[in-house]
């Protein structure tokens, strides 16, 4: 058929379209809306979002055979799009362009659906609060499979709160399948960081910058090896609980897994001198103590703290309460431990301290007992004012699964947390707006390209927290530090750490017992 | 002139008609693979077929494609996970098979063709399939590892027959793909290419491109090492090949990688010998009748009966009939710890296990009543959990498998069933989807897919409701020892009939009479009527060393067992004096109870 046919009935044909599209849109305008939103997944609906959020992706959970979704701002300019199988993907730019004119106001978003039989049905719209406080741009976390002993592609990653870039900073399968956790970074700094390797390339990796150095931090006075990190904000130190922790698995279907600290002490490490040392304890009583966590001046250290098991110890019995101890930069010396939030009171357990940037306010894990809160369903969110010591519940960010590990954006207006409400197993990660104790948004779970990806994915994001920049160093980096030597901390302390005898006896079975995987 | 006898004459007729280069050879070779593999895969692969379907399960999703993308060797592994995946039907397992026999002697029949065909051709030929043979019968083999080879000796052919020097550099330029493609297969590309052209090329050629695969291959590695993936090099050197330790490759992979390397050279030399056409024909019949007879003494040699015999009790513990698995072992005794174990599985699902457990073979005592929670017996140790009723520590090693071994149909489906039972129905959820992404399992996933979230149609359903009645009712962590974990579960669920007869079997190759009895006495409250066979074996032997009416609970032992055990007793006592033949008279008599056992094993 010859070209100068085909334009003309082209154009026609075009033209027909977008007419017909149009008498379809202002049919839509007529139709009554029905008395309820529509089921979205993830759910966004009422959710608080920043200024520089990637487009909010998500999928329509309703029968139809093509989908409008109107999106506009309180100013009335606003964008529509066309979806046949419930996606929504808002188009990059004008969703930044969206969010950018919809700052301190609202984005309304209407959707309509259109069956087979040209039944059309409306929605009452909803809307997503747009805050001017923007979220630090990357997010970094361990993505792994929620599981038990074995471990497989294990990896670090950061993503970009602002689009959808993701890029791995460390892969398992360089270091000989070797287990990676506890990455943490001073300040949310991209430059300046830690992560534990365990295996044969095991050992603490610090990044300064572009140089990774690989340490031994373990001495022979330390009966277990540094675990939970926590870094002063000058940079100069690491705080550490050392952990002898085992875990058990439960018969019953209303719990996965228990992770119980057998003992835990508290050490410092002090990163220019390569030094580490025993932070003292001064009481008679003693105690298992772990979640170091450092006031944003660095002049008071927060942990948690139970009694010492003792053998045949129930672990339901372990609570955990927050205390704190103050720190004197210049000498490096601890004052007394001071009670802070007495959980076990009220027969709960802490765990995850966190002090926002300002200083004024901590969110803390609460769970029935024990310190592993991540495996508990009960564990919720709650925050402490430190001024007045007044502890509440934070009931909008909360759900009826897991909520436990979270950490502050360095503006302070930013909370990420993991949540397992998706589907009780794989946490995902969740973002909470804190403008104060009364103004808290309705956290909203990191928005993906593909919004169904949290219902395939079976993996669990481990330990988000936000970083004010992009980390440069890569997998291979930390390969080729594996290749060399660890270098090995002093001990600088006056005393060994001390294990309670009845424990020794039950580590160092468990040590005999032939190794599952 | 001495007239030629009639024979001599019908030999040089064969022999003519066996020459080389004519068509009647290849038919011949054709003819020879076709019938050495059909005549195995059909009637002796079933097991091969279903221990390599059940390796991996085959996603049509846009996830699974990307793990296998996102590294080289990655798409060739994906597409023999593909053929894989109706590895159902012995047929079609069968004809994948053979197809891929019959292409690499087609590759190398055209590439001999191509460099200089010799009177040894035939034989060159036949050598690759008939190795590939070999290699393919072995379950280690996956099927990605044969389309390796044929793309291998493909690439190879399509760099013989360019001609013209920028075709070919444009041939070698194309490595990296091949590398991508096929993983590590493409590392011993060079090698030939090397051979190739030092022994075929002339001039300047013969030096330059070798030097030019070699900067490309260096090249390339580098570039994917250090750039473009994050696979490690003994990674890149070894995937997607089988590996039993780190660079340690099966020797027959190796062998054929070597002939490939060498055939350059093994088709120049054949090309150099000039024989009479009878001679070649000779040959070529002397190469048809050895290879068939070395590929039939080796397969007599090496088939593993007792392992295809496990490959079908497992089919059959797959698909839950376990008479099938009970007959099979009772007529046809498995000699594999991991048969008898399925025996045992079996006789517990169908509560037979203490009336049934010396019929079939024991070799192996407790530990063919519960296999280790290790690596190597992971897959197979799930079931006992999920048969007595520890369902959380089933679907834990379903977990573990699957992230250890990627997703099986075995494990998704325990994993499906377990949370199912548990109650987790958005996981179970997600696993069914899983499912239903495949070509074989949807139906299963659909027959499941309407338990979601109808707790009442689990409890009813025969299976899943008998799982949720037999978890424990207090809970309990899972201990490293075995008989630790039943008699936890016995405390928390007395009326477990499962668990009960398993610690019974397990005392029973304990040979601990007294404990057993000790238990006998619990049974008429858990609903007993009668006592197990066995048992009451075991209650008549402590009886007759101990002269003890032990307290059986309100039960009594059959008149039945009470005469058999004299029989016994009285051809013991007749044949004490000689151990040769008591043994032998015992068997006759009492080969399938638990006394002969306590006596002999």
């Amino acid at each position: 058929m010859k070209l100068v046919k085909i334009i003309p009935r082209l154009f026609v044909f075009v033209f027909t379209f977008c007419f017909l599209i149009g008498c379809i849109s202002d049919n839509y305008n007529n139709v009554p809306p029905l008395d309820r939103e529509p089921v979205i997944e993830p759910d966004y609906s009422g959710v608080t979002i920043p200024t520089n959020i990637a487009p909010m992706n998500f999928n329509i959970v309703e029968d139809g055979e093509l989908f409008i979704i109107r999106a506009t701002s309180s100013n009335g300019s606003g964008l529509q799009l066309k979806s046949s199988d419930g996606r929504v993907r808002f188009p990059m730019r004008a969703w930044k362009k969206l969010l950018a004119v919809s700052q301190k106001g609202k984005i309304e978003i209407e959707i309509l659906s259109e069956d087979n039989e040209g039944n059309i049905i409306k929605y009452e719209p909803f809307n997503m609060n747009v805050v001017s406080e923007p979220v630090d741009p990357y997010l970094w976390y361990r993505l792994l499979y929620p599981g038990y002993e074995s471990w497989l592609d294990l990896k670090i990653v950061q993503r970009s709160t602002e689009n959808f870039k993701e890029a791995s900073i460390f892969e398992n399968q360089l270091l000989e399948n070797n287990c990676v956790n506890c990455h943490s970074s001073q300040q949310n700094n991209p430059e300046k960081f830690l992560l534990h390797v365990r295996g044969s390339m095991g050992g603490t990796y610090f990044v300064d910058g572009k140089e990774v150095t690989r340490r031994a931090l373990q001495t022979e006075q330390m009966p277990a090896s540094a675990v939970y990190p926590a870094w002063h904000p000058s940079g100069k130190y690491v705080a550490f609980s050392s952990n002898k922790t085992v875990q058990g698995f439960h018969m019953r279907p209303e719990k996965n897994i228990e992770v119980y600290d057998l003992f835990s002490s508290m050490v410092i490490y002090d990163t220019g001198k390569n030094e580490i040392a025993a932070i003292e304890e001064s009481d008679t009583v003693k105690y298992m103590e772990t979640f170091p966590s450092w006031s944003p001046g660095g002049d008071f250290l927060y942990y948690c703290r139970a009694i010492q098991v003792e053998e045949g110890f129930d672990y339901r019995d372990v609570k955990y309460n927050l205390i704190r101890k103050s720190f004197d930069q210049n000498s490096g010396v601890f004052g007394n431990a001071e009670l802070v939030f007495n959980a076990q009171e009220i027969n709960k357990s802490v765990s995850f301290p966190v002090i926002s940037p300002d200083g004024q306010y901590l969110v803390l894990t609460l769970h029935d007992y024990g310190t592993f809160s991540i495996w508990h369903k009960e564990a919720d969110l709650y925050l402490l004012n430190l001024k007045s010591g007044k502890v509440d519940r934070m009931d909008l960010v909360n759900s009826d699964e897991t909520e436990s590990y979270h950490s502050w954006s360095s503006n302070g207006k930013w909370l990420v947390f993991s949540s397992k409400r998706g589907n009780g197993l794989a946490a995902r990660p969740y973002f909470a707006y804190f403008g104060s104790p009364e103004n808290i948004g309705k956290p909203f779970v990191l928005p993906q390209k593909d919004p169904t990806l949290y219902e395939r994915l079976e993996k669990t994001f481990n330990r988000p927290e936000f970083l004010t920049g992009k980390i440069r160093t890569g997998p291979r980096d930390f390969a080729r530090t594996s290749k060399k030597e660890a270098v090995n901390a002093s001990w600088a302390g006056e005393k060994t750490i001390i294990v309670p005898n009845e424990l020794k006896k039950q580590t160092s079975a468990e040590n005999e017992e032939k190794e599952i995987y | 002139m001495k007239k030629k006898r009639s024979i001599d004459i019908l030999l040089d007729k064969i022999l003519q008609a066996m020459k080389m280069a004519e068509k009647l050879p290849v038919r011949i070779s054709l003819i020879l693979i076709l019938t050495t593999s059909i005549a195995y895969f059909y009637f002796y692969g079933e097991g091969l077929f279903f221990f390599q379907e059940n390796k991996s399960l085959f996603i049509f999703s846009n996830e699974y494609i990307q793990k296998y993308l996102m590294k080289p060797g990655g798409l060739l592994e994906y597409s023999g996970n593909f053929l894989t995946q109706y590895y159902y039907s012995d047929l079609y397992g069968s004809l994948i098979n053979i197809a891929c026999l019959i292409l690499v002697f087609l590759v190398f029949l055209k590439t001999d063709r191509r460099l200089l065909a010799g009177s040894f051709s035939i034989l060159l030929i036949l050598v690759p399939p008939f190795l590939l043979f070999f290699i393919q019968i072995s379950y280690i083999h996956s099927i990605h590892n044969s389309l390796g080879y044929i793309l291998l000796a493909l690439y190879f052919y399509f760099s013989v027959v360019t001609t013209g020097r920028r075709s070919r550099f444009l041939c070698l330029a194309l490595f990296p793909v091949f590398f991508y493609l096929t993983g590590s297969f493409a590392l011993v590309y060079p090698l030939i290419y090397i051979v190739y052209s030092i022994v075929y090329k002339k001039g300047i050629n013969r030096y330059l491109e070798p030097v030019f695969m070699i900067v490309t291959t260096g090249v390339t590695f580098i570039i994917f090492k250090e750039i473009l993936f994050f696979q490690p090099a003994d990674q890149l050197l070894r995937y997607p090949l089988p590996f039993i330790e780190v660079l340690r490759i099966p020797v027959l992979y190796n062998i054929l990688f070597l002939y490939m390397i060498l055939f350059p050279v093994f088709t120049h030399v054949s090309g150099l010998i000039k024989l009479k056409a009878k001679y070649t024909g000779f040959i070529n019949l002397t190469t048809f009748i050895s290879i068939f007879a070395i590929t039939v003494i080796q397969l007599s040699k090496n088939y593993d009966h007792d392992l295809a015999n496990l490959f079908k009790i497992g089919k059959s513990v797959f698909k839950q009939d376990w008479n099938s698995i009970i007959r099979q072992h009772e007529t046809s005794p498995s000699i594999n710890s991991n048969g008898q174990y399925y025996y045992n599985l079996a006789l517990s699902e169908k509560g037979q296990l203490c009336n049934r457990l010396f019929y079939g073979r024991q070799d192996f005592g407790s530990k063919s009543l519960i296999l280790p929670r290790d690596y190597a017996h992971l897959d197979r140790a799930i079931y006992y959990y999920y048969s007595i009723g520890l369902i959380s520590e089933a679907h834990r090693l379903a977990y573990e498998s699957m992230v250890k071994n990627g997703y099986r149909p075995e494990n998704i489906k325990m994993l499906i069933k377990t949370e199912l039972i548990n109650g987790n129905y958005k996981i179970a959820s997600g696993y069914i989807n899983i499912l239903k992404k495949t070509s074989h399992y949807k139906k299963w996933a659909d027959k499941y897919e309407k338990f979601l979230n109808n707790p009442e149609l689990i409890k009813a359903d025969p299976e899943l409701g008998e799982k949720i009645r037999s978890i424990p009712d207090t809970d309990f962590f899972i201990m490293s020892g075995d008989i630790d974990n039943i008699d936890m579960i016995l405390k928390a669920n007395p009326d477990n009939k499962k668990a009960f007869e398993y610690k019974i079997a397990w005392l029973l190759f304990k040979k601990d009479t007294k404990t057993v009895l000790n238990e006998v006495r619990k049974m008429k409250a858990m609903g007993y009527m009668n006592i197990p066979r066995h048992i009451e074996e075991a209650i008549l032997l402590y009886m007759y060393f101990n002269h003890e009416l032990p307290d059986l609970g309100d039960l009594i032992v059959s008149m039945d067992t009470e005469l058999r055990f004299s029989r016994y007793i009285t051809t013991y006592l007749n044949n004490s004096e000689n151990n040769q033949i008591l043994e032998r008279e015992m068997k006759k008599i009492g080969e399938k109870t638990f006394w002969y056992y306590y006596q002999f094993k």
